[in-house]
C-alpha cells in the first residue's frame, strides 16, 4: 500500500516537472531587457490612438464553463478610455479624467474615480499598459520574458489592496510592432481573466464623441 | 362568571379564525395546499444562473456579473464580477449562515453580506419544502397567496392560480414588508428579470438572466 502511494506520488512529480519544463519552454527570460524597453517606450511615444476588437475569458473554478464577452476599446492619449462590451449585453465604460460614465442599454451613470479607488486602479493599469507606461510605474514589480513571438512581462501588484484582488498581470505583447495583444488578469484563487486584442489599428482619428461622460 | 368570560374569548377567537387572515389590504380565504401548483423561481434542474446585475447600495451605483451555483452541500456559490472580469466578492450562502470566501476591500462589511445572503436566499430557497407553510385566496381574484413561517419571519409568495410561478415575494415582520421582490417571465414561462428592494435599507437591486444564446 505505501509503495503504489509512493509510486503514484512519484508519477504526479513527474507530470507536474514536465508541465513546469514546458511552460519554462514556451517562455524564456527575456535576453535584453534594456534593448526591449527602449523600443518600447519609443514606440509607444509615437501612439495618439489605438482602437481594437477584444475577446474576453473569466475562468471561474466554481463553475465550469468559461464566462465570454466581446466587444471593442477605443484609446485617444493621455486619459481618454472606452471600453465597450457588445455581447453577452451592451456594456460601455468610458474613463475620462477623473470622470467614469457606465452605460447600458436603459441608462447611463457618471461617477468619480477619486471616490473609486478600485475603477481608478482599473483604468490607470489600463492606460499605462497601452502607453508602455508600465514599465515606470512604481505600482508593479515586473519579470521580463520572451519566446519567439512574444515578449512576455510579468506585473506583480506592489500595492497591498490591489494585491488583495491581483495577483499578476501577464502582458504579452508581439515582437512584430509592439502591440499588447493578450492580458491576462490573474487572482489570488487561481481565477483569472484573459483579454486578448484582434484587428487593431493605430492613430486612426477616433471622434471626442466616443470618450464623451455626457 | 369565570367560565362566561372564558367562552366569550373563545367564541371571539373562533369567529376572528372564520373571517381569514388580513394582509397589505387583501382579505384571505384558507383552501386546500393540494388545490395549487406551485413552482419556485429556478427549480432544481437548475444549477447554475448568471444575471446581469445592477446594484443600488446607499447612492453607490455597482453593475457586473452576479453568478450563483448550487451546491451539492444545498449551498449557494456567490460570485460578483465587475464586467471587466474583476471579482468584488466570492460567498458560500447556507440555510442560516453564509462563508466570505473572498471580498475586495471596500464592501468587505458584515451587514452588507448579512444583506446579499438574505437576498440570495429570497430567491434561490425552494420554501415549499419547509413545513410551516399556509396557502389563501384572494376572494375578489385568481391571485394566490403562500404564507410561510422562515424562523420568525413571514415570507408572502404571489401567484396565480392558472400560472405557478411567483410573481412577488415579500418578506415581512410585524406585518410591516421589509423586502419586496418581484419577477417578470419570458413567454417561455423562464424567469427574465428581477427587481429587489429593501424597504429599511436603501438598496436595490436589478438582475437580468443571461441564457447562453
Amino acid at each position: 500500500m505505501i509503495i503504489r502511494k509512493a509510486l503514484i506520488s512519484i508519477l504526479f512529480l513527474m507530470f507536474l516537472t514536465l508541465g513546469l519544463s514546458a511552460q519554462t519552454n514556451q517562455f524564456k527570460d527575456m535576453k535584453d531587457i534594456e534593448g526591449f524597453k527602449k523600443k518600447f517606450e519609443a514606440i509607444s511615444k509615437t501612439i495618439v490612438t489605438i482602437q481594437s476588437s477584444f475577446s474576453q475569458e473569466k475562468n471561474l473554478s466554481v463553475i465550469s464553463e468559461v464566462v465570454k464577452s466581446k466587444g471593442k476599446f477605443y484609446f485617444k492619449k493621455e486619459n481618454l478610455l472606452r471600453w465597450q462590451y457588445d455581447k453577452p449585453y451592451s456594456y460601455v465604460i468610458v474613463f475620462n479624467g477623473d470622470n467614469i460614465l457606465i452605460k447600458d442599454s436603459k441608462k447611463s451613470k457618471v461617477l468619480n474615480t477619486q471616490s473609486n479607488d478600485m475603477f481608478r486602479k482599473i483604468a490607470e493599469i489600463m492606460s499605462m499598459s497601452l502607453q508602455g507606461n508600465v514599465l515606470n510605474s512604481k505600482e508593479f514589480k515586473i519579470a521580463f520574458f520572451e519566446n519567439e513571438s512574444q515578449f512576455l512581462l510579468k506585473l506583480f501588484p506592489q500595492n497591498k489592496n490591489m494585491a488583495s484582488f491581483l495577483k499578476t498581470i501577464n502582458m504579452h505583447i508581439s515582437k512584430k510592432d509592439y502591440s499588447v495583444v493578450k492580458l491576462e488578469l490573474a487572482e489570488p484563487s487561481g481565477d483569472y481573466t484573459k483579454i486578448e486584442f484582434i484587428d487593431r489599428k493605430v492613430n486612426e482619428t477616433i471622434s471626442d464623441e466616443k470618450f464623451s461622460i455626457k | 362568571m369565570k367560565s362566561l368570560v372564558l367562552s366569550s374569548f373563545i367564541i371571539c377567537i373562533f369567529l376572528l379564525s372564520c373571517t381569514g387572515s388580513k394582509y397589505s389590504g387583501y382579505e384571505f380565504i384558507p383552501i386546500s395546499k393540494e388545490a395549487v401548483s406551485y413552482k419556485p423561481i429556478f427549480p432544481d434542474s437548475i444549477q447554475t444562473v448568471k444575471f446581469k446585475s445592477e446594484i443600488n447600495i446607499y447612492k453607490n451605483y455597482l453593475t457586473g456579473l452576479l453568478i450563483v451555483k448550487k451546491e451539492s452541500d444545498s449551498s449557494l456559490h456567490t460570485i460578483l464580477l465587475t464586467e471587466m472580469g474583476i471579482k468584488l466578492f466570492d460567498l458560500n450562502v447556507k440555510n442560516n449562515s453564509y462563508i466570505i470566501n473572498f471580498a475586495i476591500e471596500q464592501i468587505n462589511r458584515q451587514d452588507l453580506f448579512d444583506l446579499i445572503a438574505q437576498d440570495v436566499r429570497l430567491i434561490f430557497t425552494d420554501y415549499l419544502k419547509n413545513n410551516r407553510i399556509e396557502l389563501f385566496a384572494d376572494n375578489k381574484s385568481d391571485l394566490r397567496l403562500l404564507r410561510i413561517n422562515n424562523f420568525g419571519t413571514w415570507l408572502y409568495h404571489y401567484f396565480y392560480a392558472d400560472k405557478p410561478f411567483i410573481k412577488k415575494i415579500e418578506s415581512a415582520s410585524s406585518g410591516n414588508p421589509q423586502i419586496e421582490l418581484t419577477i417578470e417571465y419570458s413567454k417561455d414561462s423562464i424567469p427574465e428579470k428581477l427587481y429587489l428592494k429593501h424597504r429599511d435599507f436603501d438598496i436595490e437591486l436589478g438582475l437580468e438572466v443571461l441564457t447562453d444564446d
